[in-house]
């Protein structure tokens, strides 16, 4: 039995002697948005590339509602939709003939494709475009159209791959709302990102990925949960304070402070702890840590 | 709509692919004239005519016909000038010629008959012309004829049949001889033809009246019958009457050798048993098919068809540019491949597309050719020969097609053009190059060269994706005995090697195709 919907099974991919994927492994469950985040040329678009089927790995395979991509393309490509980052298509159609044409390969009619390409079409803001080049379109159209397309046979799981790149606020909202009515709808998505605030407010989980590994999945509430504000602190014996605060969290030494960082204890019985073993705390202050620096630190710390 | 129908559309119907196709047909409409130029100064037709003017009254009339060489009706232009001729210039030419009157028809199917009148003016000038007393002994009345067709011309200058004091003024039969009674009153002319075991007799008669017959008598060289033994002698043709008379022999069923007859006589009997009769007419041996033959060498050789085959690998390589090399150098296979299909079906779906636009191209191109050809000509290409042609030059573009397809799945964009582009002149014209070299250092430049270079070069075309088309003209050549037997070419390695050159290619790209990395 499957575990997910999305599968992503110990793929490694290479480019020569370029090693881009090693032993990649997570899933995209039923009814969840997985964020998929990493720095640009992680491996983020080579995982998903490899997911799609239109990327053979070296190694693992793509497990799509049970169904491999290595093995069985076809069947596979048929339940999952891509949006990619910056879609390309062959500038010589027109919209509505590029639709017909891909509708043909899901053995969709022409009668009926050409009512689907309308309906999807227009449903997307495209009804005006049907017989506009392909070449001529916005990065924002482009990225509707290829929704379209992914939308013929409204698959059960969808792969947003850097998709808010170069949108307007609208169109980032279109997109954010669009992947929290798929998760209503039961479909399995993965939302990739270099910035984890995109993936904010609308994730279940976060793939973190770096340099081709994994560094960790995380449940949002976990990463809420790990974010929390450092301490900073200054005080007359900074030595000593060091050992006294280990107890705490990890601390270090920030110039004439010292950082505290994901302390274990509030900071009233940190400050008490200091003043028993005799050293005087000179100020005292909280730091907010946001999402993006939990995601440097968790490549700092190389996912440990 | 199934995508391969789609990919086929869409790399069919192309500007570059419509343009190019556009242009070949014109060329191919060219090359039919080409061919019909070719003909018509040195093709043979065969041309009939007689007239008559009625000096009492003006009127004219003349009947004309023309067959080409293989006996079928000619289409033809003719212009007939009535005037003076002058018979002591050097030389019987228009120049010498003064005109009076003019006609210009078309003989449609070969035949014409006209019927006009002409002015007192012009009849009092022929008249005089023609009156010792009046005119220079050296300026007599004439007619000029000239036909024109597109397997041939012919002219004459010939002056008019007329005695002083008769009512008609005739002109001589030219092409045949005259049908004549006994006062020397012309009715016609008559031609005869010998197709294999046919005889053929073609007569224009102008009779006056109906109930004519006809009647021929066969003659060899050593029996020339006279008077009333020649009657005796006659077989019975048919009826007789005004304009064209067409009669058919079969000379076997006669139990008559068709190799021992020379010549014939035609008469032809009035119904109050009057009878007209020809001088002995010599036969003239038809030899059909050598018409097709030259048509179909000329349309096969390097000035016709091969043009085609050497010329729309361009077309070729530029839709495997457009079919895989550019989407592929874009990224745009990408998206593609993201639906529910697998590479293969990418790569053979566009591989099948570029094909059946090749075939369709050649398809096209040889049935537009064929049928101007037949329109100018009256002669198309064979129909065995047709496909023969069109094997060679479908196999030829579509080896030509799967080297550059294969070429498109490694190489994106500009390379894959300029590669293309590069091994298009290497098969046209380096490889050529290297091989005349070739040929020069191993038979030297003398009498071995000539005798050894032909099989060479048919060795190279076995190599040559675009030199495959060669055995095509090869075979035809040899069916119409216009090319002596070279022994290197065997159909079977002929066919070995149009499938190794179009199906090899196909697996390599394939092998590098499915695991090709197709993002930008």
């Amino acid at each position: 039995m499957f575990n997910g919907l999305i599968e992503i099974k110990n793929v490694s991919k290479s480019f020569g002697n370029h090693k881009v994927l090693e032993d990649v492994s997570f899933t995209v469950g039923n009814g969840e948005i997985a964020g998929y985040v990493g720095l640009n040329g992680a491996g983020k678009t080579t995982t998903i590339r490899i997911a799609v089927g239109v990327l053979p790995p070296d190694n693992g395979d793509a497990i799509i509602d049970g169904i491999s991509v290595t093995k069985e393309k076809k069947r596979a490509s048929e339940r999952i939709g891509w949006v990619p980052e910056l879609p390309i298509f062959e500038t010589d159609f027109k919209v509505i003939d590029y639709f017909l044409y891909i509708a043909g390969y899901y053995g969709i009619s022409v009668d009926s494709a050409k009512r689907l390409a309308k309906e999807k079409l227009e449903m997307l803001e495209l009804g005006n475009a049907l017989n506009m080049k392909l070449a001529a379109l916005s990065q924002g159209m482009k990225k509707r159209f290829a929704l379209a397309v992914s939308l013929i046979n409204d698959p059960p799981n969808f792969i947003f791959d850097e998709v808010l790149n170069g949108l307007d606020p609208q169109g980032i909202v279109f997109f954010r709302e669009l992947a929290l009515k798929f998760k209503s709808q039961g479909k399995a998505v993965l939302f990739s990102s270099h910035i984890l605030s995109e993936v904010q407010g609308i994730a279940d989980k976060v793939v973190f990925i770096h340099k081709g590994k994994i560094l960790g999945v995380y449940k949002m509430n976990e990463i809420a949960d790990i974010a929390k504000p450092a301490i900073i602190l200054k005080v007359d014996k900074v030595n000593e304070s060091l050992y006294v605060l280990k107890e705490f969290g990890k601390a270090e030494v920030r110039g004439e402070s010292i950082a505290l960082l994901d302390p274990s204890a509030s900071t009233g019985e940190i400050v008490k702890a200091l003043l028993e073993h005799g050293i005087n705390v000179l100020e005292l202050k909280q730091e907010e840590k946001g999402l993006e620096e939990f995601f440097f630190r968790l490549i700092k710390d190389g996912g440990n | 709509m199934k995508p391969l129908f789609y990919d086929f559309k869409r790399s069919f119907l192309r500007p570059a692919t419509v343009l190019s196709l556009v242009a070949f047909i014109v060329i191919g409409v060219g090359l039919s004239y080409i061919v019909t130029t070719t003909l018509s100064t040195s093709g043979r037709i065969y041309t009939e005519g007689f007239g008559k003017i009625d000096l009492s009254n003006g009127n004219f009339i003349f009947y004309f016909n023309a067959y080409d060489a293989n006996l079928k009706p000619l289409n033809s232009n003719v212009a007939i000038y009535l005037g003076i001729m002058n018979t002591s210039a050097k030389s019987l030419s228009a120049d010498a010629f003064q005109t009076l009157k003019s006609w210009t028809f078309k003989a449609t199917n070969g035949f014409y008959a006209l019927n006009d009148t002409i002015n007192e003016s012009v009849l009092s000038q022929i008249m005089s012309s023609q009156s010792t007393t009046n005119a220079p002994s050296n300026m007599v009345p004439g007619i000029r004829i000239q036909v024109s067709s597109s397997l041939g011309v012919s002219g004459e200058i010939i002056g008019l049949a007329m005695k002083e004091g008769d009512r008609y003024a005739y002109i001589p039969p030219f092409g045949g001889f005259s049908i004549i009674d006994q006062s020397g009153n012309m009715i016609g002319v008559v031609r005869a033809y010998l197709n294999k075991d046919e005889l053929i007799l073609t007569a224009l008669l102008d009779l006056p009246g109906n109930g004519f017959t006809s009647r021929c008598a066969i003659l060899n060289s050593t029996f020339i019958p006279q008077g009333a033994e020649a009657l005796n002698n006659t077989i019975y043709l048919g009826e007789a009457n005004s304009g064209l008379n067409v009669y058919k022999l079969n000379l076997s069923d006669m139990n008559i050798s068709s190799s021992s007859i020379s010549n014939v006589y035609l008469t032809v009997e009035g119904p109050d048993g009057k009878i007209y009769s020809s001088f002995s007419l010599p036969i003239e041996r038809i030899s059909t098919g050598r018409l097709q033959g030259e048509i179909e060498s000329i349309s096969t050789g390097s000035a016709g068809i091969a043009l085609f085959s050497l010329f729309f690998p361009i077309v070729v390589l530029y839709i495997a540019y457009a079919l895989i090399a550019k989407p592929k150098g874009m990224g745009a296979l990408e998206f593609l491949l993201a639906r529910p299909i697998s590479r293969w079906d990418v790569y053979i779906s566009r591989f099948t597309a570029g094909a059946l636009t090749t075939l369709v191209s050649s398809a096209v191109f040889l049935l537009a050719f064929d049928a101007s050809l037949m329109l100018i000509t009256g002669y198309g290409i064979s129909a065995s020969h047709l496909v023969i042609i069109f094997l060679g030059i479908l196999s030829s573009l579509l080896a030509f097609y799967s080297v550059c397809y294969m070429l498109s799945t490694v190489l994106g964009g500009s390379k894959y053009l300029s590669l293309s582009i590069l091994l298009y002149l290497f098969f046209t014209m380096i490889y050529n190059i290297i091989i005349v070299i070739l040929g020069t250092e191993l038979y030297g430049t003398g009498m071995y060269l000539s005798n050894n270079f032909a099989r060479l070069q048919y060795i190279s075309y076995y190599f040559n994706p675009i030199g495959l088309v060669n055995f095509a003209s090869y075979f035809i050549g040899r069916s119409l005995n216009t090319m002596q037997e070279i022994s290197v070419v065997n159909p079977y390695l002929v066919a070995v090697s149009a499938i190794l050159w179009i199906a090899l290619p196909i697996v390599i790209g394939w092998l590098l195709f499915r695991k090709a990395n197709l993002s930008r």
